[in-house]
C-alpha cells in the first residue's frame, strides 16, 4: 500500500470523530505549547542577556570591584582597582593579551569665559567599537538596522590612537553638546581647552548621540560629556588613585577559566589578599565572562521552566492516554473493517502502519495547534518572568518531533492489537 | 472437471480448534480436487465444518494437519504475511454481508486489494497465471483506478462508482463486492452466502452474474445451506461432521 493511500485511509478515520479527536488533542495541545513556552523562556533570557551585555565579547573577562554599601553608599570591600592593577596584567598573566581599561569622573573644562562641569570618561582607543558592541547608544536618526562604523560615531576630528593612550598624551575628544557649548560653533579641533586647570588638545568631537532605547533618552545625556585617555585621566584628573574598570582579552577562548585563576592569582598578589578560614579566598575583586552572566539570568529561567516542562511532560503524557484511548476505541469500532482490509491482503505491517499513521496525525494535528497556542501565551510567560521570553525558532520542529513522538509511542500499542487481530473473528465481529 | 489443472487440491486436511478444555475436530480429513474454471457449490448444515473449510481455503487460516495446494503450491504452511499475499493475489472474497467499507466510495473499495498489492510487487507471486478468457483484460499498465472502474463496469455499477454503500441497495452492494472479488483476477473465488441477506428476485440477479463469471471461465466456490442456491452450480459437494461425503 503506498504511503499516500495509507495517509488517505488514516485521515478518513479521523474525519470521522472529529468532536472525540478534538478532545483527544487537548492534552497534546498544552503539552506542545508548554514546549514551546518553556523554550522561550531560556531563550528570553539568553537573548536579554546578549543585549544588555553585547560589549563583553565571549573571549573577553571582565574584572571589576567588589562593593559593599553603608550607609546607602558604595564602599569597596578592599582595595580599589586600579589602573596598575589593569597595566601590570598582561605581564604577569600569560593568557591575557591585552587588556582595556575605562575610569569614570567628573571634572571641569573650560575654555575661554566658559567652564562646565560635567562627567567624563578615561577610555582607550578601541574604545569607540566597544561602544558600537555594547549598542545602547547610536548616532541620532541613525536608521535601524544600519550597520554602525567608528566613523559614524565621529563628528569632527579623530579619536584617540593606541600610542596616544600608552603616553598618556594630552589630547581630548568632546561629547557633541559640549563643543557647541565651549565653542559656540568653531571648528574646536586644534584648539586647547583647559580640563581641571590642565591644558588638552581637542582632536575630536563625538557624532550627537541618542539613547537606542526611547525610554533612557530623557534621562541620558550622551553628549554632555568628554573623552580623555585612560592614562591621561588617572595622572591628572584624581587627586587619589581612581577605580577602574578593566577587561582583559584572551589568547585563547577554551582556556578561559586559567586565564581567571592567573587573574586571580595577579590581583591577590597584588592586594595582599588572604584565604579565609573556610580556605576560600577573601577576594576585593570579581571576574565574570560571558558564560558566567549567562548562567546567572538562567538559572532564574530555570525554575520556571522546570515547572512548565513539568507541565509539559504531564500534558502529553495525559494527552498521549488520550490518543492511546481513542485509538484502541477506533480499533474496537472498526474490527470489521480490519477483517475485510486483511481478508482482501492487508498485511499486519500494512495495518499497523495505517493505526501508527492515524495516531501520529492526531498528535501532529494536536502539535500544530499547541504550536500556535503556545506562541500566542509566550507574552503571558514573559510577564511572569520579568519580560523575558522570546520565541526560540527552533521549538517548533523540537515541539512538533515532541508530538510526533507520543503519538507513535502511545498509537503503538493499539495498532499492535489491531494487527493481531485473527481475520475470521474479526469478520464475525458485529 | 479439469483433472490436469486443479486449482484446489486438498490431501487429509485437519483442523482442530481448542474451546476451552476439550478440543473440537472440525475437519477430519477432507480430500477435495476443485479443477479450474469449476462452479462448485459446497453445502452442508451449520456445524459440518463448511466454514472452517471455508477459512483454509481462503488462507485465513491455517490446517492443524494435511496439504493444502492452490494452483500446485502449498499453501497450507504459509507465514500469516505470505498468505496475506495469497489472499491478495490469488483469492477473492464475496461475503454474505457484503463487508464493504462505509467510508469508502465503491470505486475505493473495489481498489482495496490493489492498494495492498502496489507495496508488495506484482508479478512475484511464483504460480502460473491461469488465462481466463474474458479475465484477461490487459491489466499491466492500468491504475488501480481504472481496473477497479472496469471492475464495476464488469459488474453494472459504473454509474455508481462515487457512491457510498449507504447509497447503494442491498444487491448493489453485493455487486460492489464482486467486483472487489474480480478486481485482483483471483485465481479462486470464493463465495459465502452470497445471496444470505437478499431477496429472491435480488438474490436471482446475483447468482445470473456469479454465472457469468463462471461462463467467462473462472473458478468459484459457493458456500451455502440453501439447496436453490446450490442447484445453481456446476456440482455440488456435501459436508457433515468434518467430513466431504462421497
Amino acid at each position: 500500500m503506498t504511503f499516500v493511500n495509507v495517509l488517505r485511509t488514516a485521515l478518513s478515520g479521523i474525519a470521522a470523530n472529529k468532536l472525540r479527536t478534538g478532545l483527544t488533542m487537548l492534552g497534546i495541545i498544552i503539552g506542545v505549547a508548554s514546549v514551546i513556552a518553556t523554550l522561550a523562556l531560556g531563550n528570553g533570557a539568553r537573548a536579554a542577556v546578549e543585549n544588555s551585555f553585547r560589549f563583553l565579547g565571549s573571549d573577553q573577562i571582565q574584572v571589576s570591584g567588589q562593593f559593599t554599601v553603608e550607609d546607602g553608599e558604595p564602599k569597596p570591600a578592599g582595595k580599589l582597582l586600579s589602573y596598575e592593577d589593569g597595566l601590570t596584567l598582561p605581564d604577569a598573566a600569560p593568557l591575557i593579551d591585552r587588556v582595556e581599561m575605562t575610569v569614570r569622573g567628573s571634572g571641569k573644562v573650560r575654555h575661554g569665559q566658559t567652564t562646565l562641569d560635567m562627567p567624563f570618561t578615561g577610555v582607550d582607543a578601541g574604545a569607540l567599537t566597544s561602544m558600537i558592541a555594547d549598542g545602547k547608544v547610536q548616532p541620532v536618526g541613525w536608521p535601524a538596522g544600519d550597520l554602525l562604523t567608528s566613523e559614524a560615531f565621529l563628528a569632527r576630528g579623530r579619536f584617540f590612537t593606541h600610542s596616544e593612550v600608552a603616553a598618556g598624551a594630552q589630547v581630548c575628544v568632546l561629547g557633541y553638546k559640549t563643543a557647541d557649548d565651549l565653542f559656540l560653533g568653531d571648528d574646536p579641533i586644534g584648539q586647547t581647552v583647559w580640563i581641571n586647570r590642565k591644558p588638552c588638545e581637542v582632536i575630536g568631537v563625538i557624532a550627537e548621540l541618542e539613547t537606542v532605547d526611547e525610554q533612557e533618552r530623557t534621562r541620558s545625556k550622551p553628549n554632555e560629556t568628554f573623552y580623555l585617555p585612560v592614562s591621561t585621566a588617572v595622572q591628572n584628573l584624581f587627586e587619589n588613585d581612581p577605580w577602574v574598570e578593566i577587561t582583559a582579552r584572551v589568547t585563547d577562548e577554551a582556556r578561559m577559566d586559567e586565564a581567571k585563576t592567573q587573574i586571580a592569582a595577579h590581583l591577590r598578589l597584588r592586594h595582599g589578599i588572604e584565604q579565609g578560614n573556610d580556605g576560600k579566598w577573601l577576594d576585593d575583586f570579581r571576574l565574570t565572562t560571558k558564560k558566567d552572566i549567562l548562567g546567572v539570568q538562567q538559572d532564574a529561567a530555570r525554575t520556571f521552566s522546570v515547572l512548565l516542562a513539568a507541565l509539559a511532560v504531564v500534558s502529553l503524557v495525559v494527552g498521549g492516554f488520550g490518543i492511546m484511548n481513542v485509538m484502541l476505541v477506533s480499533v474496537t469500532e472498526r474490527t470489521r473493517e480490519i477483517g475485510v482490509r486483511m481478508a482482501v491482503g492487508a498485511r499486519q505491517q500494512d495495518v499497523v502502519l495505517q493505526f501508527l499513521l492515524e495516531a501520529a496525525l492526531l498528535s501532529l494535528a494536536g502539535g500544530l495547534v499547541g504550536i500556535l497556542v503556545g506562541i500566542l501565551a509566550i507574552p503571558l510567560a514573559a510577564s511572569l518572568n520579568a519580560g523575558l521570553a522570546l520565541l526560540d525558532p527552533a521549538s517548533i520542529p523540537v515541539a512538533l518531533l515532541v508530538a510526533l513522538a507520543t503519538g507513535i509511542i502511545f498509537g503503538l500499542y493499539p495498532a499492535l492489537r489491531a494487527a493481531r487481530l485473527d481475520p475470521i473473528e474479526a469478520l464475525r465481529y458485529e | 472437471m479439469n483433472d490436469q489443472n486443479p486449482v484446489i487440491e486438498t490431501q487429509n486436511l485437519t483442523k482442530t480448534y481448542r474451546m476451552g478444555a476439550a478440543d473440537v475436530l472440525a475437519l477430519r480429513g477432507v480430500d477435495m480436487r476443485i479443477g479450474a474454471g469449476d462452479f462448485v457449490a459446497l453445502m452442508g448444515s451449520s456445524g459440518s465444518g463448511k466454514s472452517t473449510m471455508m477459512h483454509l481455503l481462503g488462507c485465513l487460516d491455517t490446517p492443524t494437519a494435511g496439504r493444502y495446494l492452490l494452483e500446485g503450491r502449498d499453501v497450507g504452511s504459509l507465514s500469516a504475511q505470505e498468505r496475506a499475499r495469497v489472499r491478495n493475489q490469488r483469492i477473492g472474497f464475496i461475503f454474505q454481508t457484503f463487508n464493504l467499507l462505509p467510508r469508502l466510495t465503491a470505486l475505493d473499495n473495489v481498489a482495496l486489494p490493489l492498494l495492498y498489492r502496489a507495496a508488495g510487487g506484482q508479478g512475484d507471486n511464483g504460480t502460473s497465471r491461469i488465462d481466463h478468457g474474458a479475465g484477461s483484460r490487459a491489466t499491466g499498465k492500468q491504475s488501480p483506478r481504472e481496473r477497479a472502474l472496469a471492475a464495476l463496469t464488469r459488474v453494472g455499477l459504473a454509474d455508481r462508482a462515487g457512491h457510498r454503500p449507504t447509497q447503494l441497495s442491498g444487491g448493489q452492494r453485493q455487486r460492489v463486492a464482486i467486483a472487489r472479488a474480480l478486481v485482483g483476477d483471483p485465481a479462486l473465488i470464493l463465495a459465502d452466502e452470497p445471496t444470505g441477506n437478499l431477496d429472491s428476485s435480488t438474490g436471482g440477479d446475483i447468482m445470473r452474474l456469479l454465472a457469468e463469471l463462471h461462463a467467462e471461465g473462472r473458478t468459484l466456490l459457493l458456500v451455502t445451506h440453501d439447496r436453490a442456491v446450490a442447484e445453481q452450480a456446476e456440482y455440488t459437494l456435501h459436508m457433515r461432521d468434518g467430513r466431504l461425503l462421497p
